[in-house]
């Protein structure tokens, strides 16, 4: 089955991107995994290109967390000197990333399994997807799901809670 | 009353909310009658969509920006990676022929080695023990080997152990006979031995004479092991012959020969040379290589005149073929990252491409220098002051 891989990117990349960025939070790199997984998927001919794309765009950001932490010193050099999505607003730019702060360190809350389901599901993966991609029936999808969204909010609840008591 | 899983209202909301009750399938169709009858479970469905509608909100909180680069760059990409594998390929099949031969000199060069010594390897002649009675002199021929070899009986002197070896076995030796006394006190009364003698003095007068080691000849033999070179096995080769091995060892079959350490001991042996290094930290391997191989890659590189290279990895950067050059200026270590960006893949040239007009952003990091080339993107480091670097990075551009 051929792969109409320009359509599959219009209608993945964005949602692929979000997924990755919510994995190595560094805007550039999600990008650039993102495009890294199309550029595998190009030589692949998957039965289902999207689920694919997951899959590898999974492993390309575990296969990132563990280099992460050496290649921090150069990215930060580097975006420090072309950073495009530096703000003219200083305050506006904390904002948004005490915003991201907290989503993040809410999402640390999660176990392993429940964040990847929950990033799944927001990245736009229907409940046969994500229940392939984790090993789960459709229902033990929505359990999970369910799980993950509560805690997620409470987590999210009591890192608001603390940062507005030291505002 | 039993109520329906949560799971079940999640997966409703997520999958079939607005959906015509008789589309629902068997088990959520049964669920959701049960909670159109049942406040507290119609009261759970409403908590599940409150929930829902709050993860949304905050994951909303942390999108990134999106620019969806044009199809074709990855495309472009992709093309790339297919020329570097292909590349890589006949490298593969350049180290399995390294490594024969690697094996093929080894084999000769021990040929050639025991053709030319073959006494190293000869047997050594058993020491004389026809006076000492038929029991005794197994006994004391044991107690004797090890300084019959040592003493040179049974080899040159000095020729096959280093000095602190030599020491051991001779204090070993003493060792031994301190043990074997009784057993050698039994067996001795025809030979003149007198049983009250220490073990040492029997040896000396059962043992014939050029087996046994006096005081004097021992320590002539402790003083020449202590002088004895730590390797001297072969140490009469053909010095020349020998440097002309190594010297083929490491530009043809020691280069190939990395090749087969793990990604992580290329990565530790590259950052080793510049702490903090650019990014080696790829996963890729970043191969040593000769100069002409890694410019069949990349074309020709750019190099620092008049400094001798100390060595020189290829590897693949942001989807490209990229290459390391480690040049010695003095006493410094200059390492360039060199890279070239093939027609539609700009994402990560644009990330490097601003920076030669970022003079705040390379004044607060004087050790690393990032230059653009043409399509050449050259990214140098090295423990020297800006200024330092920035002229050997002109010397690089002139040239």
């Amino acid at each position: 089955m051929s792969v109409d891989w320009a359509a599959v990117y219009i209608a993945t990349f964005d949602d692929l991107v979000r997924f990755l960025y919510r994995k190595v939070w560094d805007p550039d790199r999600a990008q650039d995994l993102a495009q890294e997984a199309f550029v595998r998927g190009l030589d692949e001919s998957p039965d289902n290109p999207r689920a694919w794309l997951f899959t590898v765009a999974g492993n390309l950001a575990r296969d990132e967390a563990r280099t992460a932490i050496r290649r921090r010193q150069h990215l930060a050099l580097i975006k420090s000197e072309t950073n495009p999505h530096a703000r003219e607003n200083p305050a506006q730019e904390l904002e948004d990333k005490e915003r991201i702060s907290a989503v993040r360190r809410a999402l640390d809350e999660l176990s392993d399994r429940d964040r990847d389901v929950l990033l799944l599901w927001d990245a736009g993966l229907e409940y046969p997807a994500i229940a392939a991609e984790a090993g789960l029936s459709a229902k033990a999808v929505g359990t999970t799901l369910a799980r993950a969204r509560r805690r997620l909010v409470e987590a999210h609840g009591k890192l608001e809670g603390t940062h507005a008591a030291h505002r | 009353m039993l109520h329906i899983d949560e799971g079940l209202l999640h997966w409703y909301l997520d999958e079939y909310e607005g959906t015509e009750r008789p589309m629902l399938p068997g088990e959520l169709r049964d669920a959701m009658a049960h909670v159109d009858q049942c406040a507290d479970c119609t009261a759970l469905l409403h908590e599940a969509r409150a929930i829902r509608g709050g993860v949304e909100r905050i994951l909303s909180g942390a999108r990134p920006p999106i620019e969806r680069p044009p199809f074709e760059q990855v495309v472009a990409r992709a093309n790339a990676r297919h020329h570097e594998r292909r590349q890589f390929t006949w490298m593969r099949r350049g180290r399995t022929l390294g490594l024969a031969a690697t094996v093929v000199l080894a084999v000769g060069a021990g040929w050639m080695l025991l053709a030319r010594f073959p006494s190293s390897v000869a047997p050594s002649p058993q020491p004389r023990g026809s006076e000492m009675s038929d029991v005794a002199a197994p006994a004391i021929a044991e107690l004797n080997a090890p300084a019959a070899d040592s003493l040179g009986v049974g080899g040159r002197l000095g020729q096959a152990q280093p000095a602190d070896q030599q020491r051991g076995q001779l204090e070993e030796r003493d060792r031994l006979a301190t043990q074997a006394a009784p057993k050698t006190q039994a067996t001795a009364e025809g030979t003149g031995i007198r049983s009250d003698q220490p073990a040492e003095a029997r040896r000396r007068q059962a043992a014939p004479a050029p087996a046994v080691a006096t005081p004097s000849e021992r320590e002539e033999a402790m003083h020449v092991a202590r002088e004895a070179p730590a390797e001297p096995l072969f140490q009469d080769v053909d010095i020349a012959a020998f440097a002309n091995l190594q010297q083929l060892r490491m530009e043809s079959v020691a280069v190939i020969l990395d090749a087969v350490k793990t990604n992580r001991a290329f990565k530790d042996d590259a950052r080793g040379q510049v702490s903090g290094a650019i990014a080696f930290d790829e996963e890729s391997s970043w191969l040593p290589v000769d100069r002409a191989t890694a410019e069949q890659a990349v074309g020709p590189l750019a190099i620092i005149p008049s400094a001798s290279i100390e060595w020189i990895r290829m590897g693949v950067r942001f989807g490209t073929t990229a290459v390391i050059v480690s040049q010695r200026v003095g006493d410094a270590v200059v390492t360039l990252l060199e890279w070239r960006m093939p027609a539609g893949n700009e994402q990560a040239y644009r990330r490097l491409e601003a920076t030669p007009t970022d003079r705040a952003a390379e004044d607060a990091r004087p050790d690393i220098i990032v230059r653009t080339m043409g399509d050449l993107v050259i990214a140098a480091q090295a423990d020297l002051g800006p200024d330092s670097l920035a002229a050997l990075i002109e010397l690089l551009e002139k040239n």
